[in-house]
């Protein structure tokens, strides 16, 4: 499938209004992002086919879920969810409690929506459930319940796939371990994908595109590189806020094992060697790592220091501190410093200044 | 026990057998609906079904009495399709079973399925199942302890049952004399042994039919 659309306006029972249009497209990994309550999963259901009844708002056509060669929803169309074809991940993964963990997999297997080639002792192998295999359901750990989603995912060869906050009940050392599988299922999977999740870290790990949604509404979209490291999308972030920033390897120093980064002419170093990274590097630059002076400091233990100009304040009176966005070349970081130090320093908007960046993380490892 | 006893016993486990059979066909459909549904005519329908637990046997005997009866409409429809009359026959004691056992059938069932999760069903419709395909594969599976409650219960309270059959049935050997009436009439010309027999037998069967419903539930709850 080359790709999914969702155009759904409608109003809920509650009272809660819809109003998007959202395309996934093949090859790419789309995020929807947003508080919860945005309405998020609502999208997710609407497009598997499993809420009903909304199919006109007015008397308008309210849902249209269109795929390259079908249409899923429209004002006279609802193709049921079995023969939809998608691979959903809940937030609690709705393993068959009544299975185990292989009749879970041959579950998936016996009705999958399109032939695949992988069978179930390769899923096993990769996600790592070799030994939990013939386990009940009830003795798998959170991190391994989502690893057996996912394998049931892959294994029922679906055409378009979409995960609902897969992370979300589960503690930070399993997100962390489950996080870069997702990432390979999607080079595995040549599919469209929408992820669900409401955190920062990440969407901008995962997405090539990001919706950005409130209350129903998009707010903003586009690239991870284009939003990821916009005001609206960090605003809220508290200490996740981060800069999201696409850089080349240009050098390796075997003497310190450091890798020199060129963003935008500059350098930014990282540790180990990175070059067998070709294309362009994804960068993630905490907005608090990130400290502002009016002169270059060169006698100081930070490493990375690029010069910049301001672009936006963004101050909020009932918060300590301010989240500054600096335009370097063609593409921004984000500091958060306090408000205090924006009044000392007297920043303005177009100011030339130096940016100290304590720390940066690779995204794409 | 005599030859009269064996043809009751014999009738009673045909009627019994029937009935749960027709029971699991039938209601099981009505205990998913009542379990899902939201529609308003719910508080009619579970009311209606809950009925045979309080009325007397007697009372349900009366008007389906008066409803096989050939001057009936429906009485008068049996017997132009079947050239037989519905009352006092084996057909009619298996529609007053049906009818009177439907509870013990639906309510067991219905408590199980409104505990299967939707989104357990929701995940399997992604995966490619069906609405048959998840009630044969999910639906039964995880319901299992409330089926095994519904049929014994069916079951025994259909073997157990006297007034209505009293009321539909009559008394005839083979056709509709069951072992609860049998049971009656030892009692009533004073046959003690041949009634202790019948009365054990029973005591024993629903004893033993009540243990294995109770050992299911206890094996089955940690599931």
């Amino acid at each position: 499938m080359k790709y999914v659309r969702a155009k759904i306006n409608i109003e809920q029972p509650s009272g809660f209004r819809l109003n998007v249009d959202i395309l996934a497209k093949q090859g790419e990994i789309t995020a929807l992002y947003g508080p919860s309550g945005s309405g998020k999963s609502s999208i997710l259901r609407l497009i598997a086919g499993l809420d009903g009844g909304y199919e006109q708002h007015n008397g308008q056509p309210a849902i249209e879920i269109t795929t390259d060669n079908q249409v899923w929803t429209s004002s006279n169309e609802h193709i049921p969810t079995h023969l939809r074809g998608v691979g959903f991940v809940f937030q609690q993964a709705q393993l068959f409690p009544h299975l185990s963990v292989r009749g879970n997999l041959e579950f998936a297997l016996r009705r999958k929506h399109q032939p695949t080639e992988i069978n179930i002792q390769q899923v096993t192998q990769w996600l790592g459930l070799d030994n939990l295999i013939n386990k009940p359901i009830s003795q798998l750990s959170g991190g391994e319940i989502q690893r057996v989603a996912i394998a049931r995912v892959l294994l029922n060869g679906a055409r378009v796939l979409l995960m609902d906050e897969p992370l979300g009940a589960l503690d930070l050392p399993a997100r962390k371990q489950i996080l870069p599988y997702i990432d390979q299922l999607h080079q595995k999977l040549d599919i469209p994908f929408i992820y669900v999740s409401h955190a920062i870290e990440e969407v901008t790990y995962l997405a090539d595109q990001i919706y950005l949604l409130k209350a129903g509404a998009v707010v903003k979209s586009g690239t991870t590189f284009a939003l990821g490291s916009s005001i609206e999308l960090n605003q809220s972030e508290g200490d996740a806020a981060a800069a999201v920033i696409k850089c080349s390897v240009s050098d390796f120093d075997n003497q310190y094992n450091i890798t020199k980064l060129n963003f935008e002419g500059q350098d930014i170093f990282v540790s180990g060697d990175r070059r067998a990274q070709q294309s362009d590097i994804k960068v993630r630059v905490p907005a608090r790592d990130v400290s502002l002076a009016l002169v270059a400091n060169t006698k100081s233990s930070i490493l990375n220091i690029i010069h910049g100009e301001i672009d936006q304040i963004h101050q909020d009176l009932n918060e300590t501190s301010a989240l500054i966005r600096i335009k370097v070349g063609a593409q921004y970081i984000l500091s958060r410093i306090t408000r205090r130090s924006v009044d000392h320093l007297n920043l303005k908007p177009q100011q030339k200044i130096f940016a100290q960046i304590k720390s940066v993380g690779l995204l794409s490892e | 026990m005599s030859a009269g006893d064996w043809t009751a016993l014999w009738v009673t486990a045909q009627l019994a057998t029937i009935t749960t059979v027709i029971l699991i066909i039938t209601a099981t459909p009505l205990a998913w609906w009542l379990a899902r549904t939201t529609h308003p005519i719910r508080t009619l329908v579970e009311p209606l079904v809950a009925l045979p637990i309080v009325l007397p046997p007697t009372v349900l005997g009366f008007y389906l009495l008066l409803a096989f009866s050939p001057s009936s409409p429906f009485g008068q429809l049996w017997l132009n399709i079947t050239d037989h009359t519905l009352a006092f026959s084996f057909p009619a004691l298996v529609i007053g079973s049906v009818i009177y056992s439907l509870p013990f059938y639906v309510q067991p069932l219905q408590v199980v399925f409104e505990n299967v999760e939707q989104s357990l069903l929701d995940a399997a419709a992604t995966l490619g199942s069906n609405n048959l395909d998840r009630f044969f594969a999910i639906i039964i599976p995880l319901s299992r302890r409330g089926f095994v409650v519904a049929i014994c219960l069916a079951f025994a309270h259909t073997v157990g049952e006297f007034g209505i059959v009293l009321m539909i049935g009559g008394n005839i050997p083979g056709e509709t004399r069951v072992l609860s009436i049998t049971l009656f009439d030892h009692v009533e010309s004073l046959q003690y042994g041949q009634a202790h027999i019948l009365a054990g037998g029973l005591l024993t069967f629903s004893f033993l039919l009540l243990t294995l419903v109770y050992g299911v539930n206890r094996k089955w709850q940690n599931r």
